[in-house]
């Protein structure tokens, strides 16, 4: 699975990074970057950061 | 009814810590927005707050595009020329208060920008951080149960507090703006956009017009007012910080992050708990209200060394000064660009203010936490003493 940001509809609010840190970090610039491959032992925490996003910036797939 | 007692077991239901609020605030199906808040001064939902997913997602998408950073980005350069007028005079005048004469003007005078309302700021101004008590704070006599009842989200009790200042200004802007619409008009200003707004469709019913005019003219008001007198009080206390900041303007991001968390403007929020489990009744004439404490989730001590610290080299973590989850404030992008304008402004040239006396603050313990609730009076003079080193 492939997690993909729209990054013009993203306002960095971070909420991804709760959710699922192993994908989702806010850098110096408090900017998303975000690791795009999703193992399998994170799919559900990012399954909830897709569902979370008060934006719903972020889409899920395979 | 109180925002945070059962009506029948009395007993207190409020969600605290950094892991428990935020569980809560990301599950709209336990804990349901489709409620009614304030309801002892409104009779009209906030929206899109106070509505669930997924009619929560037309108001949130069709109000989204004001909000954007790349559209308030836009205003950064007035956000900071208003500090500098404001940071200027109380520095002229030799004195002031920051909360009343720097801090509330500045709000005010950023969203009036924002919303195309210049002929509407000395009003807005005259009614205080808070909407919902201008009639007192014009008489100068707000009342720390009229804020308590705010902080607490308990209507119980009679207060200050009412909405007939804010509803007659909303009737009489909105009147005018669908008068506008209705001919034509070229869209000016925030009102004549809303009564436009594109929802599934249609346009805003008035209603639905109110609802939303409440969130943007009483949401980013109070919060963000405590936010810039924040800055301002713990720079003044603080000269390392401040130093250190003026010197390093990448460091702005975090170190506004860091005031969010240790304020935390929005304490707490109402929830309705679908299905509690405390034996506290759902429906009827009973309301099983629960309140989210985003306060004790940033000053979790669990997930926060030292939180009631500020630290504005403290480790980049994600805090819930904003909420969490769907309904996470839509005007993140506003407070966090106000806050990052004044800053800049205030630490180009520090205008040498000292405190002139201990300043008014309400502290509230709720367990471990003593949370600085509100600032009533920040007083500065200014110190001609010695020159300030240079950020440069």
């Amino acid at each position: 699975m492939r997690v993909q940001v729209n990054m013009d509809r993203c306002q960095h609010y971070g909420q991804c990074v709760f959710e699922a840190p192993s994908n989702f970090a806010l850098n110096d610039e408090d900017l998303l970057e975000y690791v795009a491959e999703v193992d399998d032992a994170n799919l559900e925490e990012v399954r909830s950061a897709v569902a979370v996003c008060p934006v719903q910036a972020i889409t899920l797939r395979s | 009814m109180s925002g945070g007692t059962c009506p029948v077991t009395g007993a207190t239901r409020e969600i605290r810590g950094y892991q428990a609020v935020r569980l809560a605030a990301k599950d709209h199906e336990a804990y349901s927005s489709d409620l009614l808040g304030d309801r002892d001064v409104r009779t009209f939902k906030q929206l899109p707050l106070e509505v669930d997913p997924p009619r929560h997602a037309m108001y949130r998408e069709a109000l989204q595009p004001w909000f954007l950073g790349t559209a308030v980005a836009v205003h950064d350069e007035a956000f900071a020329a208003i500090a500098q007028r404001l940071i200027d005079r109380v520095t002229a005048v030799g004195q002031g208060e920051v909360a009343s004469e720097v801090a509330l003007p500045y709000v005010m005078g950023c969203l009036a920008e924002l919303y195309g309302r210049p002929q509407d700021l000395d009003e807005w101004i005259s009614w205080g951080p808070d909407v919902w008590t201008a009639e007192a704070y014009a008489r100068g006599e707000v009342t720390a149960e009229s804020r308590a009842a705010q902080r607490e989200r308990n209507f119980d009790s009679p207060t200050q507090r009412s909405g007939a200042t804010l509803h007659a200004y909303l009737d009489r802007v909105l009147t005018a703006a669908m008068a506008r619409a209705h001919d034509g008009v070229e869209p000016v200003d925030v009102w004549d956009e809303l009564v436009r707004l594109d929802l599934g469709g249609r346009a805003p019913t008035i209603e639905e017009a109110n609802g939303i005019a409440n969130i943007l003219l009483a949401g980013g008001r109070d919060t963000v007012i405590k936010l810039i007198t924040g800055i301002v009080w713990h720079l003044i206390r603080t000269p390392a910080d401040r130093e250190f900041l003026a010197a390093t303007p990448t460091a702005h991001s975090r170190a506004v992050s860091e005031f969010v968390r240790y304020l935390s403007p929005l304490h707490k929020i109402e929830r309705l708990e679908t299905t509690p489990s405390d034996g506290c009744p759902v429906g009827g004439d009973h309301d099983a209200h629960v309140l989210l404490n985003f306060a004790s989730a940033n000053h979790d001590p669990t997930a926060w060394e030292h939180p009631g610290v500020i630290d504005i080299h403290r480790p980049r973590q994600p805090h819930l000064g904003f909420g969490f989850g769907r309904h996470s404030c839509l005007g993140m992008n506003v407070a966090e660009r106000e806050a990052k304008a004044f800053l800049r402004v205030l630490l180009a040239n520090w205008p040498s203010w000292e405190l002139a006396s201990e300043p008014e603050i309400e502290w509230v313990e709720e367990g471990e936490m003593t949370f600085l609730a509100s600032f009533e009076s920040v007083p500065v003079t200014v110190d001609t003493r010695r020159p300030e080193p240079s950020g440069e």
